[in-house]
């Protein structure tokens, strides 16, 4: 049970989103990190066939993704806007979804209910779509992603937009089906990855700048993130000359985190590396902004 | 089967309800804009082609409404049934209800005592709103502007008022005139248009 | 800040498909109706009797044996044209309101009721001479038409002309009013042949009156009027559903702009859009009419299409725009485009069988004749009348829409027919 991609292009005219992408995905969540535009969302429409790839091979669980049905049917996904018909009930708009994924009658009425508990949903099968908050329809649309056991479940930006409790809890709701699973995760939040997968994807401009698990990623970064305690009226200096990724002012000092691959020139203790820092360092040694 | 019957259920109740809905009006607006009693032939071809054909514009047009929003568009095509079949369906589901519709105009004129022949005044009526509807539906998978999808039928209607001259077999009132050939490439084409229409929107979706 | 957001709806209008398929829909419906007009107008001249068109007569000899003439005929197939709350209407009548038809017709035709009732069973009878002879030849029998019967018919001796109307209006009753038989109606004269004098005088009335070009902007308003009570629908609805589509409006709703001004802003670009493709038509028919005038060494009104356009044309475009604006902002949905298809379908309908004049309250004003500056002249007044309406209508519709914006943008709204104040 493997996604396998070699060599895998997509241009949108001349614009190119994605650049000879190989990779490797296993059982397990796999995080893809990047920042808005880095080409995630198109990845992620390759995989589940909802847009042609312009070059390279990509199979999942070893059918190539040109055959769309097969493939469909191994693969649930939730977009980065769930939404489905307003004024569709939370049980209609599953056993709608149900019938487009091949499922017959009686099976849905085994796996709905069940399903909608397990997404905490069980008090509100008859609400309607539209009336539904951010988060419950975040929710119901991993439910009806699961709904025919896929054994790839492909999730776009899942946490965006919900407040910590929510995305607490779906975090680890998104850990348990990731049993036995493929789950894909893409975000640009890093704490989102952070806790929850051992695999990490990141992606710029359309290329994979990094692929392994996160020791592999803290490692990088290891040795070269500081700590420092600076006067306020230092702090836009340093800001111009390093890369900074936290800044806690109290009263005329502030005490700043910072990326250098070399010693800086002022009073610094070398830090252990967090994922977040592990990320910046990794995006701004790839754009050379040292 | 079952899976069809769902997925028709499922257009019918959140979507062609309310396209039935502007089909009953239209249908209940006839007697008050056209005649409807005791007409000859040509006259009762004159209040099918010029007024019960529009029906087609109404049904088949927005076949694509229900995945206007592109979110849901992609969620579905994310699904193991291709949402071209879902289209597929759609489209004959609506055919059957324009029938329907079509029918009962038909048998409302003959219940106003006009005289002409049932089955080939029903075909001609059908192919006119067929190729109307399937003008419209075709250009609005093309244009995905389901306003240009109306309006484009709506011209090509109002271009007829002057005649056959510029469109000679796709003339939309030939039947007032006696003339049942353009009924054959009228139904011909608008067929063509649906499909044509369903496979666009299948390769630029 | 009004300013600002004028052009930049100007500017997204310009970039929208439904504008591009409007100005396609306008250039194809201008070349497939008046693509090959003559822009020349000869000068008639003497001898050519029977080719100069048609005028209208109001003598009272002639409007008697026309009427009857229609009459018999109508009577015959037992069929007649009522337009009831002006809209078109074919009147069957039943039995006893048939002999009743029929005395009225024997006291004015002399004509025994028999004769008369011979012709329409003839016409409506399957087993009558006609269609036996039909069937014999081999003509499908729903398809056949018989001829309309032709008798001299003069007015029967002793009745006058006052008698003759009285008579009309009992006819009209019998109708059920609107017909082409309402006295007021038959006064108004009958289609003739035109003379030579007459033709001359329309000439010289087309030359003098209308300079030349005002007869075509004539025509040129009555065609395009059919499109501009439409079109602009279209490129309405497809704003207004762009705001919903993208998920836009709690972004602008919370805007500090006011409701009138958004709307308005949008409802003049659109307007504006709408316009300066009719304007350019207008324009290339007016060079075209103008060269071909000089040609004939008469000098054109340069400014005819322009005013015609600014005063027939624009308050259609006014209203269909503002219904488009309200319904859409009203529903949130394309029923704009039902509504206003509606409305045009009636229009189109109600001067489906006089395409001159009679303006009433009609949305689409149809004056499809090249001349008739007499008729049109007499019939101006009514026309102001008509477009000063439809002005009216639109500032209602338009603060409507305003209004409807307002409301939902503070939380109200519509959902399947049931009103909703804060969700």
């Amino acid at each position: 049970m493997e996604i396998r991609i070699e060599h895998l292009d997509k241009f949108y005219g001349k614009k190119q989103a994605l650049k000879d992408l190989n990779l490797t995905i296993r059982e397990g969540m796999y995080g893809l990190l990047g920042t808005n535009g880095a080409g995630k969302t198109t990845m992620m429409k390759v995989l589940t066939t909802l847009t042609k790839k312009s070059g390279g091979t990509v199979s999942v669980c070893g059918i190539p993704v040109e055959q769309a049905g097969k493939v469909r049917a191994m693969v649930g996904y939730l977009p980065q806007d769930f939404s489905m018909y307003g004024g569709m009930s939370a049980y209609e708009a599953m056993d709608y979804l149900g019938v487009l994924s091949g499922l017959t009658r009686a099976e849905r009425k085994t796996r709905i209910r069940p399903l909608l508990e397990r997404v905490n949903l069980q008090e509100n099968g008859k609400m309607k779509v539209r009336a539904m908050s951010g988060g419950m329809r975040r929710r119901l649309g991993i439910a009806q992603a699961l709904l025919h056991d896929p054994k790839v479940l492909i999730v776009d930006e899942p946490t965006a937009g919900l407040d910590p409790e929510e995305r607490v809890r779906f975090r680890n709701l998104l850990c348990e089906v990731a049993q036995n699973r493929i789950v894909i995760l893409s975000t640009h939040i890093v704490g989102d990855v952070e806790a929850t997968c051992e695999q990490i994807g990141v992606l710029d401009q359309g290329e994979l700048i990094f692929d392994g698990t996160v020791e592999e990623l803290l490692s990088l970064a290891e040795g070269q993130v500081y700590r420092a305690e600076i006067s306020k009226l230092e702090l836009q200096k340093v800001q111009e000359s390093y890369s900074v990724t936290s800044i806690l002012t109290t009263g005329g000092t502030a005490q700043i985190r910072f990326i250098s691959e070399t010693p800086p020139a002022f009073a610094a203790e070398v830090c252990k590396a967090g994922v977040e820092d592990a990320y910046l360092y990794l995006m701004h040694a790839e754009r050379r902004e040292f | 089967m079952e899976a069809y019957a769902k997925i028709s259920k499922v257009y019918l109740k959140h979507h062609l309800k309310f396209y039935i809905l502007a089909a009953v009006l239209l249908f209940c607006l006839m007697p008050f804009l056209m005649s409807t009693e005791n007409l000859s032939p040509r006259e009762s071809a004159k209040t099918l082609e010029m007024y019960a054909a529009l029906l087609g514009v109404v049904l088949l047009v927005p076949i694509f409404m229900a995945d206007q929003d592109k979110d849901i568009r992609d969620l579905l095509r994310s699904k193991r049934i291709s949402l071209s079949l879902v289209h597929g369906i759609r489209v004959i589901e609506s055919l059957l209800v324009l029938a329907a519709a079509e029918m009962a105009c038909i048998l409302f004129l003959k219940g106003g005592g006009c005289q002409f022949p049932l089955w080939s005044y029903f075909f001609g009526v059908l192919a006119g709103a067929l190729f109307l509807g399937g003008l419209g539906m075709a250009i609005y998978s093309l244009t995905d502007n389901v306003a240009v999808g109306y309006m484009i039928p709506l011209v090509y209607y109002a271009i007829n008022f002057s005649g056959d001259k510029y469109v000679k077999n796709f003339y939309l009132f030939s039947m007032t005139q006696g003339n049942f050939l353009p009924k054959y490439w009228l139904a011909m084409v608008g067929l063509l248009f649906l499909l044509f229409g369903v496979l666009w929107r299948r390769v630029h979706p | 800040m009004f300013g600002t957001l004028f052009f930049k709806e100007c500017k997204q209008t310009v970039k929208s498909l439904a504008f591009w398929a409007y100005v396609a829909c306008l250039i194809l419906f201008f070349v497939s109706q008046l693509g090959e007009t003559d822009w020349r107008i000869i000068k008639p001249q003497p001898g050519h009797e029977g080719e100069y068109g048609h005028t209208y007569s109001t003598d009272e000899g002639l409007i008697i044996t026309k009427t009857l003439r229609r009459l018999t005929e109508d009577y015959a197939q037992n069929s007649y044209t009522t337009y009831p709350f002006g809209f078109y209407k074919r009147v069957f009548l039943g039995e006893k309101k048939k002999a009743q038809m029929g005395e009225i017709l024997a006291e004015l035709t002399g004509k025994p009721v028999e004769e008369l009732e011979q012709l329409g069973y003839d016409y409506i009878n399957e087993e009558s001479d006609f269609y036996k002879e039909a069937a014999k030849s081999g003509i499908e029998i729903e398809m056949a038409e018989p001829p309309t019967p032709d008798f001299e018919d003069t007015l029967a001796e002793g009745v006058s002309f006052e008698r003759f109307l009285e008579l009309m209006e009992e006819v009209d009753d019998l109708l059920g009013g609107g017909s082409m038989y309402a006295p007021a109606r038959v006064k108004n004269g009958v289609q003739v042949p035109q003379t030579y004098e007459g033709a001359l005088k329309e000439y010289q009335d087309i030359i003098e009156k209308d300079r030349y070009s005002g007869a075509f902007a004539r025509l040129f308003c009555d065609y395009m009027g059919l499109m501009v009570a439409i079109l602009p629908v279209f490129p309405a609805v497809a704003r207004t559903l762009r705001d919903k589509r993208s998920k836009a409006l709690p972004a602008l709703y919370s805007k500090q702009a006011s409701s009138a001004c958004i709307l308005l802003a949008r409802y003049l670009a659109l307007l504006t859009a709408t316009m300066v493709p009719i304007v350019a038509l207008a324009g290339f028919a007016q060079i075209q009419c103008s060269v071909t005038a000089g040609t004939a060494g008469i000098s054109a009104d340069t400014f005819a299409f322009f005013k015609y356009v600014g005063g027939w044309m624009f308050p259609t475009a006014t209203f269909t725009l503002a219904m488009g604006l309200f319904v859409s902002e009203l529903t949130g949905s394309v029923a704009a485009i039902l509504v206003q298809g509606i409305l045009w379908f009636t229009s189109v309908f109600q001067s489906i069988d006089t395409l001159i004049g009679n303006f009433g309250l009609k949305l689409i004003p149809r004056f499809n004749s090249l001349g008739n500056t007499e008729l049109f002249e007499r019939e101006l007044s009514s026309l102001i009348g008509n477009r000063i309406f439809y002005g009216i209508l639109s500032l209602i519709l338009i603060a409507s829409a305003v209004f409807v914006y307002d409301w939902k943008r503070k939380g109200g709204g519509i959902h399947f027919g049931s009103l909703r104040k804060n969700k």
